[in-house]
This record gives structure tokens, C-alpha cells and sequence, in this order.
């Protein structure tokens, strides 16, 4: 796996090529070995060059899967993933797609083909302004109009999309602009390493301030993976034995079973976590943003420490919560830079150690239906380190996170900050592609499966071996338990009961399926699901009143928890 | 809420001026008052802003502007709390 930003191999130019074959020929200079996308009239010449070229092309049944699959194969492997489409609709039905890559800082290169130049502006069959639509949701755009730019521009939206804090550029392509003949192009240019250094003054701070600290804490976000500084980070902790927390998108960045490691923190995370950053003295922050779903209310977060904060991207320090010290840089530079000698700090650990013993997760749910969380917990255990989950969104989510063992923080697949409810199958599919030695399981729910359950098609059609968890409660589960909670009850279209047959549903797109419905059925339907060669569905039914706990409330304290009452 | 003055420059790019009054107006800056020159290369723009609420910090926002692909420098131009961030001339195109 490589996170440097992308480079591009010299070649002649001896040919006369067409704007499409120049962006074939860009691409596979770049490394690019898979894209995933959805032919169309505007985008037509590119895929006629694209069948004659080495890019193995991955053939979705919606353009939205295009632009999951092409993220999570980025989050896997640290380089941009590539989707294709049309122009207007195809565009339009990416715009999910990159939005979660936005979010969730993923480099993603999204190619859209666009009505010939001169077309632009009429209000044109299918033409749609993207480049507009998506400003707000990329880290960069722009429209080729000229193919001698193609191969300098594209390199250049690899090299934005992968550098710094990654994220999805959007590369918009008129389609006489792939047409046209060019016999000379511009090379790509070598860019330069803008990232800043730490300065003397903020690391001389964070190392005061960690030195003096009696509780510190390691608050370890998404921007650890994105930055490929996770053996870096535990080493940091196990030389200096500081307890860790971690977001949704810092997970696995130590492993749950680590000594130091006393879970995630915020609405869903453990009262261990929660506990230790409402008691700690100093946050050492590396890497995350201060989520309001990380936080809760924020007035009363951690309101005795003071903040180290350590990110890629400036723009994050201050802007929720106030930093004594700031670093801005790569991450592994800037933490390299970090004495991290802190004081005795041995009855903090202790302590740290005591809480995550005292509030581990229960798995003697009362009853013989399955207990999704142990069920997870297990099939994350055996499947070992090979793990990787794609999760949709909902209440299968947080058991997930909550639940499974993760190996790296890459092996967590999730919607965090857009929370895309039909994120997992395409995802899983994406993730296979990209790292196919992975145990890759889809984790989805009832609501979120149907979503881009089109998407069984792609996996029978290339025949990718992604276990599908499908834990079906017949409900928005995670809206039905917010309606209970503050609701009053007052169930409002939540309501999934006429869901189809799964197992039907899989099997008539070819796809392997069986039913479980009881606790004593989990140990064999795990042990079906990691034998399978092929692609294989486990339709898990579970309690409808189920509900995902530890529970912050919104706009509450995380130390105002709200748990099981079993 | 005091009337915020801030000054960009960028590089002059198909997208980067509505590029930039999205970031602006996202953030929860409403822009009341804007002038705007260009070079052909480079274009220098001057804005008055005023936040939505009192949660919103022209610190940050600099930040938020400084990062977007294209932008040469961003400065608030009031008081002490002027933040500027220069890129490199070539990293700007």
C-alpha cells in the first residue's frame, strides 16, 4: 500500500492520440488498475478508448456505487479511487458519492463526461453544471477544455486528491474535448510539497504540556489512517503508555484488545472512553475535528484539559474547540518531531485500564434470538486479522464499531461524517477490488441494504467474493429507536415489515443466501460465511426493539450516558 | 456583529470565484459588500463579511479560504488578529 502522492512515469510523445486515449493512456501511467463506472452518451468516447486500454473497468448498475466503491477502494489502499459517468444524470448520481468522500477525507478522482463545448449553457439533452453542483463538496474541479491539458490536468487531480488532507477532485470532460486529435500535450509537472513544518514554539509547548500532564489522553481520528501514521502512533503509545481513544474513523488504529486502548469516544462509544476524556487533563489530538457526534455537547467536553492538537489541515485547529498548542503538517513529521516524555502517569493508566474493564461490553442478551453484537464480535475475532468491514448506515453501525475487531483502521469501512445509508455493498465491493486478499464482509441493515441492493448484480456479474451480513429488523432501526427515546414513541414511517425476501432477492441475482434466526445458529452460519469461495448473503433476523447502546443524547454531555437496561 | 474586512488573492481559474463565495457563504459568513480586480493571472478580491451567528471565527475562515486550490494569500484586514498565508506562485495555477 502506498499513500505518496501520485507520480507519473515520463512517456514520448510520438502519436497523434484523441483526448479519450490521452486519458486512458494518463491514467495508466499513474498506476491506475481499476475504475468503477456507468457508460453514457456524453461520456462515450472515453469508454470506447477505455476498452482498448489496460484499465480493468468494474461495471456498476448505479453511478452512486460507482463513486462508493471507487472510495472505499481509496480509504483501502491510500490512493485515489476513480469513478466514471455520464454527463448529467450519471453525474448527478455521483454526487452522494464524492459528498462522503468530503467528508470523510478520501482521495477520489471522479471522471464525468459533459456535452460538447459549444453545447454548454443551452440547457442541452442531459447537460448539467457538475462542476457547479459539486463545488461545495470537492477539494478541487475542473472542466478540460483542451486535450493537450489532459494528461498535466489529471496527474495534477491525483496529486490534489491524494496530498495533504486528501479528497475528491472532480475532473469534467466535454465530449468533443475526448474527440479531438492532439498531436502535442502538456507533460505533468512534479508539484511541490507545500505542507508546513511544525514551529519550534508549538512543539516546545506540546512537549511542556505533555510532560506536565497527570491524565493525558491520545484522541485518535480518521486523519491517522489518511496519513498512514498508524504504526507510528502506536509506537507512541506503547513507548510512552499514554491511553487512546478513537473516533468512528480512528478505530484500529490500536487494536481493541490493546492495553492502552479505552475505546471510542462519543453519542455511541463506551463509558470507558467517554469516562477518560471528561477526566482527562490534556487531549492529544491526532488527527481528528472535533465531530459533534465525537464531542456531544461541547460547552462541557473535556472540561479540565487543554488540547495538543496535530493535524494536516490548518483550517481544523480552533475552529470547535480551542488549542493550547497547534501543529500543522504531515502527521507523521509533526509526531516525529514530539518528545512524548510524559511524567509519572502510571495511576492514570490504572485507571484508564479500570474503567475499560468495568464498562466492557455485555454479550448474555437475554432470549434465543441473535444478539448482533456478539454476533459480530465473533465473526471480526475469526475471521482475524484479514478483517475488513463495509458497513451502511444505522444501528448495524455502531454495533460495528462498537463491536468488531479491526486490525488497522483501514479494515473499517463507514459513512462517518455523511452517514450514507447504502454506503456498505458497494463499499465491500470496492474494498475486495482494491485489497483482494482482505476478508471483506458487508455489514448491512434492512433500510440501507435496499439502497444499492442493485449492486448484487456487480458482485455476481465479476464474481467478488464479499460476505454480506444483512441483520434485518424490519425497521429504520436506528430512527425507530430515536422515536422511542425522544419521540415519545410516536413511530413515524419506520416501519420495513414488507422488506422482500432476501434470500430470494440474492439468489435470483445468483448469489448464495441462507437464513438466521436463532442465537445457536451463529456459530455455523459464521463458519458458512468465511468458507464460501464466492459471494454469499447470512439474512439475520433480529429484534425489531433492539436498540444500540451506550447512547448519549443529542445535545447532552457525553457523560450523561444512557445504557442497556439488561 | 462587527462587519468583518477580508482580502484574497488567487489565481485566475475557470470556477475559482464562485469556488471561493461558496466556501464563504457556507461557513456562515454573509458577504455584504465585494471589489474585485484581476491581472489575467492573479485576481485580487476584498470582502466585507458578517457572520450569521456568534459562534463564527474570521480566523478560521481565513484558514478555510487558505485552503482552497488556487488561493496565492488570504488576510483579515482588521486589528490584531491578521492571518495570512502565502503560497507559492507556481503552486497557484
Amino acid at each position: 500500500m502506498s499513500t505518496a502522492p501520485a507520480s507519473i512515469a515520463e512517456q514520448p510523445q510520438t502519436a497523434v492520440r484523441t483526448g479519450a486515449e490521452l486519458v486512458v493512456d494518463t491514467l495508466e501511467r499513474l498506476g491506475v488498475e481499476s475504475v468503477f463506472g456507468y457508460p453514457g452518451g456524453a461520456i462515450m468516447p472515453l469508454y470506447d478508448a477505455l476498452a482498448r486500454g489496460k484499465v480493468k473497468h468494474y461495471l456498476v448498475r448505479h453511478e452512486q456505487a460507482a463513486a462508493f466503491a471507487a472510495d472505499a477502494a481509496g480509504r483501502v489502499t491510500g490512493r485515489a479511487g476513480v469513478c466514471l459517468a455520464t454527463s448529467g444524470p450519471g453525474a448527478t448520481n455521483l454526487i452522494t458519492g464524492i459528498a462522503n468522500a468530503f467528508m470523510d477525507s478520501v482521495p477520489l478522482v471522479a471522471i464525468t463526461g459533459q456535452v460538447p463545448q459549444t453545447l454548454m449553457g443551452t440547457d442541452a439533452f442531459q447537460e448539467i453544471d457538475i462542476f457547479g453542483l459539486t463545488l461545495p463538496i470537492v477539494k478541487h474541479s475542473v472542466v478540460i477544455r483542451d486535450p493537450a491539458d489532459i494528461p498535466a490536468a489529471l496527474a495534477e487531480a491525483f496529486a490534489i486528491a491524494e496530498g495533504g488532507r486528501p479528497g475528491p477532485v472532480l475532473v469534467d470532460l466535454p465530449k468533443d474535448v475526448q474527440q479531438a486529435s492532439c498531436a502535442r500535450w502538456d507533460e505533468p509537472m512534479e508539484g511541490d510539497d507545500l505542507r508546513p513544518s511544525p514551529s519550534a514554539e508549538s512543539l516546545a509547548e506540546a512537549d511542556k504540556l505533555i510532560a506536565a500532564a497527570k491524565k493525558p489522553l491520545l484522541y485518535l481520528g480518521g486523519g491517522v489512517a489518511r496519513s498512514n501514521a498508524t504504526d507510528l502512533v502506536r509506537d507512541i503509545s506503547e513507548r510512552t503508555g499514554i491511553p487512546a481513544v478513537a473516533t468512528l474513523q480512528g478505530l484500529g488504529v490500536l487494536p481493541v484488545e490493546h492495553p492502552n486502548f479505552v475505546g471510542m469516544l462519543g453519542m455511541h462509544g463506551g463509558r470507558a472512553a467517554n469516562t477518560a476524556v471528561q477526566e482527562s487533563d490534556l487531549l492529544i489530538v491526532i488527527g481528528a475535528r472535533f465531530d459533534d457526534r465525537a464531542t456531544g455537547h461541547l460547552a462541557s467536553f473535556a472540561p479540565h484539559a487543554s488540547v495538543v492538537h496535530i493535524d494536516t489541515d490548518a483550517a481544523e485547529f480552533g475552529k470547535l474547540r480551542h488549542a493550547h498548542s497547534t501543529m500543522c503538517g504531515d502527521l507523521k513529521r509533526c509526531l516525529r518531531t514530539i518528545e512524548f516524555t510524559p511524567g509519572d502517569i502510571s495511576e492514570w493508566q490504572a485507571e484508564t485500564r479500570r474503567l475499560k474493564e468495568e464498562h466492557a461490553p455485555r454479550y448474555d442478551a437475554p432470549g434465543n434470538g441473535v444478539f448482533a453484537p456478539e454476533l459480530l464480535k465473533k465473526l471480526s475475532e475469526r475471521a482475524g486479522d484479514s478483517f475488513v468491514a463495509a458497513c451502511d448506515v444505522g444501528q448495524h453501525q455502531m454495533w460495528v464499531a462498537q463491536h468488531c475487531r479491526f486490525s488497522r483502521p483501514q479494515a473499517h469501512l463507514t459513512s462517518g461524517g455523511l452517514g450514507a445509508m447504502g454506503y456498505g455493498l458497494p463499499a465491500a465491493i470496492g474494498a475486495k477490488v482494491a485489497e483482494p486478499d482482505a476478508t471483506v464482509v458487508c455489514v448491512s441493515g434492512d433500510g440501507s441494504f435496499m439502497m444499492n441492493i442493485q449492486e448484487l448484480a456487480t458482485l455476481r456479474r465479476y464474481n467478488i467474493p464479499v460476505k454480506i451480513v444483512l441483520l434485518d429488523n424490519s425497521m429504520l432501526g436506528l430512527v425507530r429507536q430515536w422515536q422511542e427515546l425522544f419521540f415519545e414513541g410516536n413511530y413515524s414511517e419506520v416501519d420495513l415489515s414488507d422488506n422482500p425476501d432476501f434470500v430470494e432477492v440474492a439468489n435470483s441475482f445468483g448469489i448464495e443466501a441462507f437464513s438466521v434466526d436463532l442465537k445457536s445458529q451463529v456459530d455455523g452460519a459464521i463458519d458458512r460465511l468465511l468458507a464460501a469461495k464466492g459471494p454469499i448473503l447470512a439474512h439475520v433476523r433480529i429484534d425489531p426493539e433492539e436498540n444500540v447502546w451506550p447512547l448519549v443524547p443529542p445535545g447532552k454531555s457525553n457523560a450523561d450516558m444512557m445504557e442497556s437496561k439488561w | 456583529m462587527s462587519i468583518q474586512n477580508i482580502r484574497i488573492e488567487f489565481a485566475f481559474a475557470e470556477g475559482a470565484l464562485r469556488r471561493l463565495l461558496g466556501v464563504i457563504e457556507a461557513r456562515g459568513w454573509i458577504i455584504t459588500s465585494m471589489q474585485m480586480g484581476s491581472d489575467g493571472d492573479r485576481s485580487i478580491m476584498t470582502l466585507s463579511l458578517n457572520p450569521r451567528d456568534g459562534t463564527r471565527k474570521i480566523a478560521t475562515l481565513i484558514r478555510q479560504i487558505s485552503r482552497v486550490y488556487g488561493v496565492i494569500s488570504a488576510a483579515h484586514m482588521d486589528g490584531a488578529t491578521s492571518f495570512i498565508r502565502e503560497i507559492p506562485r507556481a503552486a497557484a495555477g
